[in-house]
């Protein structure tokens, strides 16, 4: 009994985002289309479990979804459009076989899926909803399941999902794949909503609720389900590279007793070499579409070149800090004229470094950051001048939120005193 | 087998496969005690002659007997041997 449940689970991790997209085409209603999926998914668990799971799966599902919405429109709550519409799909099905077959054609289901992207990330509504909506819609996530993700209750999280449903009604949203020069900002949405939902599940910690971390493998799913819907988009490998990437080292960044391990430290045989070649050949793909490369994949560069060394005395710093340049040309930011310094101390010298990170520091947005005096410690320590290193790791340990990050730093603050050791680790 | 291919790496879940070549271009390399020998193929004598592998990532095992099915619907009888990987 509890397999049968599990299986229609997987049925419909595998189904729904298809199986809505299709019925959104047919209704023009996306909440329509998705109670309309549910019901199926009821009418599944109810008769499965007797008379077992069909051949076929997604077509039941689907063409029990398709008998629900002509009961739906016999009883005149939809558009009379629809109701055309639903009719000729019938009898198209009925007459030629043909038809039924075209209509189940991939292409097809794969612009309906891309148009579902679309509809779930679209501007009108605000991110946290399109996050919602995106992993309910394509991640075939309950809103129970977000809701715990997210540490919102279950009723806060379906309010949210229906009102972004009714907003979405209101604004008559079209079910379409935009076009021209509107592409550009709804695919950066797009991303935006992976990208936010990746880090939602990457800064979770340990112990949490599993749903939490696993909330990076929906993220990646769907990044790569995007990649394959848009194929000719270098930003969204990009993001599938460093989602990849970055998360090929999530066992690799904590310690036997949750005490962080930072990225040059790591035991690189502990990363997943399987997500790593993956991420690889995305970028890959990135690369080849030849046009200059956007923030995802500049981030996906750097982190590939850690993910490429062998050990961490082989980082080939020098492109690096040349991928940083050019991520802070193109996308400029403190924090990543930051993380430049860091780059360029390691492939130019302590000094070198410490030049960039000294413009930073009248930077306000800095000014309670603790990577900015942790950076400027290890440079001063590489520099032999330890009093003022001590000072600076001080005074991150004092800013620092997380407890074994503080103790991490005044350890630091503390060897500051002592003649140096032979192995400065980079912040 | 190439529509199946992209529907699966499409769904986010395929992160690799291969196919192997006939087993008269493999061959077993086996130790036993201090003694290694090669042997050449084809593997005659074997049952069971590994056609390929994948690797997936899923959320479930019964998602991954779900792909599994639609895999062996493509390819006829058979059986497909599904082992986690290691990831500790």
């Amino acid at each position: 009994m509890a397999d049968i449940d599990k299986t229609i689970d997987a049925v419909w991790r595998i189904e729904s985002a298809k199986l809505i997209a299709g019925l959104t085409r047919i209704t023009r209603d996306v909440g329509l289309a998705e109670d309309l999926a549910q019901d199926a998914l009821v009418a599944a668990l109810e008769r499965w479990p007797e008379a077992g799971i069909p051949d076929n799966p997604g077509a039941w599902l689907m063409a029990t979804a398709k008998h629900r919405a002509i009961d739906h429109a016999r009883r005149g709550k939809m558009l009379d459009r629809t109701h055309q519409q639903l009719g000729a799909e019938r009898d198209a099905e009925q007459d030629t076989p043909e038809a039924a077959l075209a209509e189940s054609m991939d292409d097809e289901i794969g612009d309906d899926l891309l148009r579902l992207v679309f509809i779930a990330c679209h501007p009108v509504l605000p991110m946290e909803s399109r996050v919602a909506l995106t992993l309910r819609l394509l991640g075939g996530l309950t809103t129970d399941e977000i809701a715990r993700a997210f540490l919102v209750p279950v009723a806060t999280m379906a309010q949210r999902i229906v009102r972004a449903k009714r907003t979405l009604a209101e604004a008559r949203v079209p079910f379409e794949v935009p076009r021209g020069r509107d592409l550009e900002a709804r695919v950066s949405s797009v991303l935006q909503v992976i990208y936010l939902v990746f880090n939602e599940g990457y800064t979770a910690t340990a112990g949490e609720d599993w749903i939490r971390p696993s909330l990076c493998e929906e993220a990646m799913r769907l990044g790569r389900i995007v990649g394959g819907l848009m194929p000719g988009e270098a930003e969204v490998h990009g993001l599938v590279a460093l989602m990849e990437i970055q998360a090929s080292r999530l066992r690799a960044r904590v310690g036997p007793s949750g005490e962080p391990i930072l990225l040059l430290d790591q035991n690189r045989a502990r990363w997943d070499h399987v997500l790593i070649r993956h991420a690889l050949a995305a970028l890959g793909r990135a690369e080849q579409l030849g046009s200059s490369l956007g923030p995802y994949a500049l981030q996906a560069e750097i982190a590939a070149c850690h993910a490429r060394a062998p050990t961490a005395a082989d980082t080939d710093w020098p492109r690096i800090a040349a991928l940083y340049d050019a991520l802070a040309q193109l996308s400029p930011s403190p924090v990543v004229e930051l993380n430049r310094a860091v780059a360029v101390g390691m492939a130019f010298g302590p000094a070198a470094g410490l030049e960039i990170v000294d413009q930073l520091r009248d930077e306000p947005s800095l000014e309670r950051y603790h990577l900015l005096p942790a950076v400027r410690g290890d440079l001063l320590s590489k520099l032999g001048r330890h009093a003022d290193a001590r000072a600076e790791f001080e005074r991150a340990a004092s800013l620092t939120q997380n407890a074994r990050e503080r103790d991490l730093l005044l350890e630091r603050a503390a060897a500051s005193g002592r003649p140096p050791d032979d192995g400065p680790a980079a912040a | 087998m190439g529509t199946l291919i992209d529907e699966m790496t499409n769904a986010g879940v395929l992160l690799a496969t291969e196919g192997c070549q006939p087993s008269a271009r493999g061959f077993k390399v086996r130790r036993t005690g201090d003694t290694i020998t090669v042997k050449d193929g084809p593997f005659t004598e074997s049952k069971e002659v590994i056609g390929g592998f994948a690797i997936f990532r899923v959320k479930s095992k019964e998602e991954a007997i779900d792909w599994t099915k639609r895999f062996l619907a493509l390819v006829g009888d058979g059986e497909s041997e599904l082992r986690l990987i290691d990831d500790n």
